[in-house]
């Protein structure tokens, strides 16, 4: 794991990368800071990150878009699978490199509270809670672009399918409030979900008969709980999607919160995206 | 060292690989032939655990690729079909890198790089990013990389394709140089450079194991019954004696290198003593036998001869057993 974190690390600042993502980074922070901090005469530091937020949806892609894409394409993951060390440790070492770098970028921020600490009283706990939540939340998305550059062999596909999806997800709790509540959407947003569980047996065991028997026994379980307990789908799908709203848990944070349940969730959700990224870079193997 | 028992790789329906069982011993150098999509490079994939077999068991040095997939990988070297190089490292970075991740100890890793740069003759250019090299040194480099580590085997994928002649020789060389402490196994389509390095040839056609033998035997095998006959005269009558379709399979006219020598190759039938029945054709018409002498197929001829034909199998007691089945169910 360690002389793939190196390389990855001499990487991101031997190619351009790595200096683009940290200036890139401390410049957008230093232009919010500019204006909310120093021009509005504030010492609300924690609201930067509110701002900066947003642009995990350059970030996060700038970090991972080529991490296993580039390896696919120039046949290099083949000497990295032939070489003596798991699947597990290629995942996390490209994990902790793009960490990193982003932790990097993320200290170099401290300047600025550091400063404002000359002319006010800092609001401490939120400014410590933003930057833990921060970090778990950029994590996250770290953790997805991973799993994204996994799937496809190509750079730019990985790039904008990153950006889609930290997009969806910094979305979700906006999409949820606008749509749910309605138990019709519910039940359509299920049989999606069924739709999905079917698709996936096809495509672990290429049986036609053996998916669609699956698809309509979930079918008709859906219908009869349909009928016979309607209220069951309340919100369910808002439910469902707000398992995704990492916002949310990082609202906490910034509010000076530290709320264990968060942590919790937030490494829950990387644990699981590099474990399909292990699962992806695995099943290529196999079939 | 290596052995392989009942291999299959199924790529949907489509086989890939059907059943390959192979033992190679410890300081072999074992050449794998085959025509483009044979499936050498799946099974070579297998054995160095890049892909998982559908069926059938690896082992390196009595390690399972599967089980015991660090151990197995310690052991073997691998050079793919296209070497897996960094393109924006230096040669002494990358190689440094495969060394960390091969696990080699730190204090170690420079004299290695050191001998093996010396060894492969890439000193010069270690310095250099490799996106800068030409073909012919990047893939002296991956043969680098497969050094690394010091493994006892060496699995080398079609390592001179796509290089000059000059090339060519320099690295079946270094093959060459390397086969002295090393178990070697080589894919190629070129059969002479498998003749001139290897010392048991496997040969495969569409996933199937044809034939494994020694390169001799295997070209003295099938060259069994076959005669190169010279016979004094030019007359065309002399050819047309020796076709008769109950003794002789082919009777081949080729260029005489004297003159006033007639030159043939004739073949016999399964059962019946090539050598007496021209002996016994030549005292009949009265012809003066000047040679007769087995001729060898070259591994080219042999190589189209297995390949072309689908159902052949040069393992004579596979057939015996065959047929034996068949009788037995009738």
């Amino acid at each position: 794991m360690a002389a793939i974190f190196k390389r990855e690390i001499k990487m991101y600042f031997s190619s351009m990368i790595g200096y683009v993502f940290i200036s890139f980074f401390v410049l957008i922070t230093a232009v919010y800071f500019s204006i909310q901090n120093i021009l509005s005469m504030s010492p609300d530091f924690q609201y930067v990150f509110n701002s900066v937020i947003m642009m995990f949806l350059i970030l996060a892609p700038i970090l991972t878009m080529r991490l296993l894409s580039e390896e696919k394409k120039q046949k290099t993951e083949q000497m990295l699978l032939t070489s003596p060390v798991s699947v597990l440790d290629i995942v996390l070492g490209k994990y902790l490199a793009a960490m990193t770098v982003f932790l990097i970028a993320l200290a170099i921020t401290i300047i600025f509270p550091i400063i404002l600490s000359f002319f006010g009283t800092l609001a401490v706990a939120q400014i410590v809670g933003s930057y833990i939540g921060f970090l778990l939340l950029g994590g996250s998305f770290i953790a997805v672009g991973l799993w994204i550059s996994s799937v496809t062999d190509n750079q730019i596909i990985s790039a904008v399918a990153t950006f889609a999806a930290v997009f969806l997800l910094l979305m979700v709790e906006t999409i949820v409030r606008a749509a749910s509540g309605s138990q019709s959407f519910s039940l359509m947003f299920a049989s999606i979900i069924a739709l999905i569980i079917a698709f996936y047996f096809y495509y672990n065991t290429k049986n036609t008969e053996i998916s669609i028997t699956v698809f309509i026994v979930e079918a008709a379980a859906l219908l009869i709980l349909y009928f016979l307990k309607r209220s069951i789908f309340t919100g369910l799908a808002g439910k469902f999607a707000m398992m995704f709203a990492v916002l949310t848990r990082f609202n906490n944070f910034a509010m000076g919160i530290f709320d264990v349940s968060s942590v919790v969730y937030f490494i829950s959700f990387i644990t699981v995206f590099l474990y399909f990224t292990v699962r992806v870079i695995e099943k290529r193997r196999w079939s | 060292m290596i052995e392989v028992k009942n291999l299959i790789k199924n790529y949907g329906k489509y086989e890939a690989v059907k059943d390959i069982s192979v033992k190679i011993e410890t300081g072999e150098v074992v050449g794998f032939l085959g025509p483009n999509g044979a499936g050498k490079s799946t099974t070579m994939n297998i054995i160095t655990g890049y892909i998982s077999a559908s069926g059938g068991e690896v082992s390196i040095d009595g390690f399972d690729i599967l089980k015991n997939p660090k151990e197995a990988k310690k052991r073997i070297g691998y050079l793919p079909e296209i070497p897996p190089l960094y393109v924006d490292m230096s040669v002494e970075e990358y190689l440094k890198f495969a060394a960390e991740l091969k696990g080699v100890k730190k204090a170690d890793i420079k004299n290695m790089l050191n001998d093996i740069m010396e060894k492969i003759k890439i000193s010069h250019v270690s310095g250099k990013l490799i996106k800068n090299l030409s073909k012919g040194y990047r893939q002296r480099v991956g043969l680098a990389q497969a050094l690394v580590g010091y493994p006892e085997a060496l699995i080398l994928d079609e390592p001179t394709v796509g290089l000059d002649p000059k090339q060519i020789i320099e690295i079946r060389d270094v093959i060459k140089e390397l086969s002295k402490d090393h178990t070697i196994i080589l894919s190629s389509h070129i059969l002479s450079e498998v003749s001139a390095v290897c010392s048991r040839v496997i040969i495969i056609n569409k996933g199937k194991l044809v034939a494994v033998d020694t390169p001799d035997s295997l070209s003295e095998k099938l060259g069994q019954n076959r005669l190169k006959v010279k016979i004094k005269g030019t007359d065309e009558n002399i050819i047309e004696a020796f076709k008769d379709e109950n003794i002789f399979e082919l009777v081949e006219k080729t260029d005489a290198d004297e003159q006033g020598v007639t030159e043939f190759i004739v073949k016999g039938k399964e059962d019946i003593d090539c050598r007496e029945a021209v002996f016994d054709k030549a005292v009949k018409n009265n012809f003066k036998l000047l040679m007769l002498k087995p001729e060898k197929m070259s591994l080219e001829e042999v190589f189209l001869q297995v390949t072309e034909d689908d159902n052949f199998n040069l393992d004579k007691n596979d057939i015996e057993e065959s047929k034996e089945n068949k009788c037995e169910e009738e």
